[in-house]
């Protein structure tokens, strides 16, 4: 088979094209580790303005990693934002919730907060659901969709080999499968349709309404965990606690996604 | 007729203009006074509606409620929603309820302003001759010192009945504020009259100098007085004690804010100190006891020292004495001990620190306790806080001594003996540092909602598939099934080859024939003998003459492949045809 000129020259062109672009994502890759380490020069420097506009630069280019909003939640820290602070160590929590230096930073910043109270579940729910957030989200949604496979496979073997054994192992599969994945699927939404937010100035007053003149309900501080009960066009309604609910701006949290 | 027309048009447009859909706002009155609250009544012609209050800036709002009103006149349904507000005064003087924006129906309308004349309210509300409520609130120190204790106690005095009782503190701005225990209640006789007292205390500490106001504590409560019984005709006949019952609603309840008088404090700074001794921070009264036990030891053993601070005041911000203790000791800091308790005149106990000393040395020593200075504020002085230097004698142990038991406090002393455990604490308070490792920019996709689902849907879709191919193959694996299918194929060929060679249409109709009987024997082979074809057909079924029929067939189409002689198109067409028909009544 021979190929026509034309032929010839488009094949060219798609590689140069393919090339090209992984030269690109090569290039994009190394400003981005570049950029890291000059991050993390500024921040031994003490220089945390500029970490924190290196690190949120990165973050803005859309990467998604626990250690880096880690790292913005130092850089924030030591600047002296303690609502900013929290709110990326949260976001961090929920990539890599079983890190201990965040663990550690997360629950120094909040001893930081002034806001005392707060919504905290009921005692029969923690105990109920233990294991809700006892481990990280993929975790728990890996976990499910493999004990999913694995009950269709063994449903599949039962139906083949008719083994009661198989049954047994089939029903176990199936009980530990919904247990994570009904898990899972409840922290996805509880994310997507009840998110909580972090307050971000050092304080803001929460008002009746979205007007300014609005009667000022109430005040928060920075670091401050909210729920986020409505999202309209430049406002959040909040909730810190059941009689404790209001508007504010919506440039003054910050919701942990 | 001018008149009739002119008669019908008003009759037909008045109800019409009477209920024109017009938002109202009026108050139950104009004039009241600080102590007096308000109704305020938003009336709108709709359902749903909001009405913005946020804009009331001279009262306090509080929803009394909505009600909902429907008519029907002349066929036509009208309905009023009605909101009420109960205004509380922030203020005297003229003040006004400004237009309230009332949103419904997808519009925005309009109240109009209502002022309203608010007089000096008072603290005391009474009958006419009779037993009233009053509040009052006081301090126990009007000048006191920075980090003086006082105590500002709230009263609340009344003879009357009285309910929905709501205590607002004030803003202790300027202080740091605690309520003291619980409220107290006592009953008193004034005047003849029987009150009944009731008192919460707070403490309050300055945290500067100056003038401080405490703002008045607002007291907000109904007052409960019995309805004048009905006088007419029909009324005395209600006039029974049992309908006077307050089950019958004959109670009236009379709503009342009560404010206690704003208290203006002076905070003194503390005077400059003027002895050596360093000041402790201490500001109330407080005296400091030391002891050693035992005041003589070995080598090896260990004596505790006991420092007690006690007093009124601060006490949980004492610290440590310094103690001066000779070189010849080794010596072990305990967690220091305390019981303060929030009485009413503020907080009272005692701190104790204790040191376990190890004798190293022997010989007679003497520990010595640094001198400090608390402030007095009843005698606007500085007092010192010295004890006397305790003596402590060594002696040479008889033997070795190792792991010397010391006092520990009681949450340490399971760890006993030999170890003086110590709980803990941060001395300095830092977070842990960043991660420098380049694995911090590598992306880490997350799972959407969509690919979860789809991953969760993916292998009950394989279970189904899996399941339906089995189902499928097992269904296509039967010889007879291939057979059928293989009978019918060859019968197309040869209708398609009836143009070609003799030897590829005839192969084809034979087979077409053979594979037919072996799906009726449901077994599979390429060729039969026609005495095998006619056992298979009588064996399945079929008739002597049919699989005599279809032996027949066999042998036409066999000579004709093998004589040689090259067959016509409608030889061929007749030899199709009766092939088709008996294929066709074989496999039925």
């Amino acid at each position: 088979m021979r190929l026509r000129r034309r032929e010839i020259l488009f094949l060219i062109g798609c590689l140069l094209f393919c090339g090209t672009m992984t030269a690109f994502a090569d290039k994009d890759d190394n400003l981005q580790t570049r950029a890291f380490i000059d991050g993390v020069r500024y921040y031994e420097a003490k220089n945390y303005t500029e970490a924190v506009a290196v690190f949120e630069k990165l973050v803005f280019d859309g990467i998604r990693n626990g250690k880096l909003f880690y790292n913005l939640g130092n850089a924030y820290l030591k600047k002296g934002d303690l609502g900013p602070a929290v709110l990326w160590y949260e976001r961090a929590m929920a990539l890599i919730s079983g890190d201990p230096d965040l663990q550690f930073n997360l629950s120094y910043a909040k001893s930081l907060v002034k806001d005392e109270g707060g919504e905290a579940p009921s005692p029969v729910f923690q105990v109920l659901f233990f294991w809700k957030d006892m481990f990280r989200l993929n975790v728990l949604q890996w976990t499910g969709i493999l004990l999913n496979g694995l009950f269709w496979l063994l449903l599949g073997l039962t139906r083949v080999f008719q083994k009661s054994v198989l049954r047994s192992f089939c029903y176990g599969a199936l009980i530990l499968s919904v247990l994570f994945l009904g898990t899972a699927g409840w922290r996805m939404a509880e994310t997507k349709y009840h998110p909580k937010a972090i307050i971000l100035p050092a304080a803001v007053a929460v008002r009746s309404g979205f007007a300014p003149e609005s009667t000022e309900l109430f005040e928060l501080h920075g670091g401050t965990k909210v729920a986020v009960e409505k999202q309209s066009p430049g406002f959040l309604k909040i909730r810190f606690s059941k009689d404790k609910i209001g508007w504010i701006a919506d440039t003054a949290a910050g919701i942990i996604k | 007729m001018k008149q009739l027309v002119g008669l019908f048009c008003l009759l037909f447009f008045f109800p019409q203009s009477l209920f024109a859909e017009t938002v109202q706002a009026f108050v139950d009155r104009t004039t009241t006074s600080m102590d007096t609250p308000i109704q305020l009544t938003v009336s709108i012609p709709s359902r749903d509606a909001t009405v913005d209050t946020s804009v009331i800036k001279d009262f306090e709002v509080q929803p009394a409620g909505t009600s909902t009103q429907v008519q029907i006149i002349n066929g036509t349904t009208h309905q009023e929603e009605t909101y009420r507000f109960l205004l509380i005064p922030n203020r005297s003087g003229r003040l006004t309820v400004p237009s309230l924006r009332v949103h419904f129906d997808g519009q925005t309308h309009h109240t109009q302003p209502i002022e309203v004349q608010v007089a000096k309210g008072d603290n005391r509300a009474r009958d006419t001759g009779g037993p009233g409520i009053e509040v009052k609130a006081e301090v126990s120190e009007a000048a006191p010192f920075i980090g003086q204790q006082v105590i500002y106690s709230f009263v609340l005095r009344f003879g009357i009945q009285i309910a929905n009782t709501k205590y607002t503190a004030p803003d202790f701005s300027g202080f740091t504020a605690k309520q003291i225990g619980e409220q107290q209640s006592r009953q008193r006789v004034i005047s003849g009259h029987r009150y009944q007292e009731v008192m919460l205390s707070y403490l309050l500490i300055p945290m500067k100098t100056g003038p401080l106001t405490i703002a008045p504590a607002v007291l907000r409560c109904d007052t409960v007085s019995q309805q004048h019984r009905r006088s007419d005709s029909a009324g005395r006949f209600f006039n029974d004690p049992f309908f006077s019952d307050s089950f019958f609603g004959n109670r009236q309840l009379t709503p009342r804010i009560l404010r206690t008088e704003p208290l203006t404090i002076q905070v003194r700074a503390l005077p400059a100190e003027t002895g050596q001794a360093m000041f402790s921070g201490l500001v109330g009264h407080f005296t400091m006891s030391a002891s050693i036990e035992p005041m003589q030891i070995k080598v090896g053993d260990s004596a505790t020292l006991v420092v007690t601070v006690a007093g009124t005041g601060n006490i949980m911000d004492a610290n440590a004495p310094v103690i001066e203790v000779p070189d010849a000791f080794k010596q072990y800091a305990d967690t220091p001990e305390s019981d303060i308790k929030l009485g009413s005149e503020g907080y009272q106990g005692k701190k104790v620190f204790r040191l376990a000393l190890v004798g190293v040395t022997p010989g007679a020593y003497q520990v010595s306790l640094g001198q400090s200075t608390y402030f007095d504020p009843k005698e606007s002085a500085y007092r010192s806080l010295a004890v006397s230097p305790l003596s402590i004698a060594v002696q040479q142990a008889d033997g070795p001594r190792e792991n010397p038991v010391v006092f520990s406090s009681s949450e340490n002393r399971a760890a006993l003996p030999g170890i003086v455990k110590k709980k803990v604490d941060f001395v300095g308070r830092d977070i842990l540092p960043i991660k420098t490792g380049i694995d911090a920019v590598a992306h880490r996709e997350e799972m959407t909602f969509a690919g979860f689902l789809t991953a969760i849907v993916l292998p009950a879709l394989f279970f189904l598939l899996g399941m339906g191919g089995m189902k499928w193959f097992k269904k296509n694996g039967n010889p007879a099934t291939v057979m059928t299918q293989k009978s019918i194929r060859a019968l197309k060929v040869a209708t398609k080859s009836v143009g070609d060679s003799n030897a590829a249409f005839l192969s084809n109709l034979y087979r077409s024939l053979v594979y037919g009987v072996c799906a009726k024997a449901e077994s599979c082979s390429e060729s039969l003998t026609y005495a095998e074809a006619g056992r298979i057909l009588q064996a399945a079924g079929i008739s002597a003459q049919q699989s005599d029929r279809v032996s027949d067939l066999m042998k036409k189409i066999d000579s004709a492949r093998y004589s040689g002689f090259a067959l016509d198109r409608t030889e061929k067409d007749v030899l199709l045809s009766e092939t088709a028909r008996i294929v066709k009544e074989v496999l039925r």
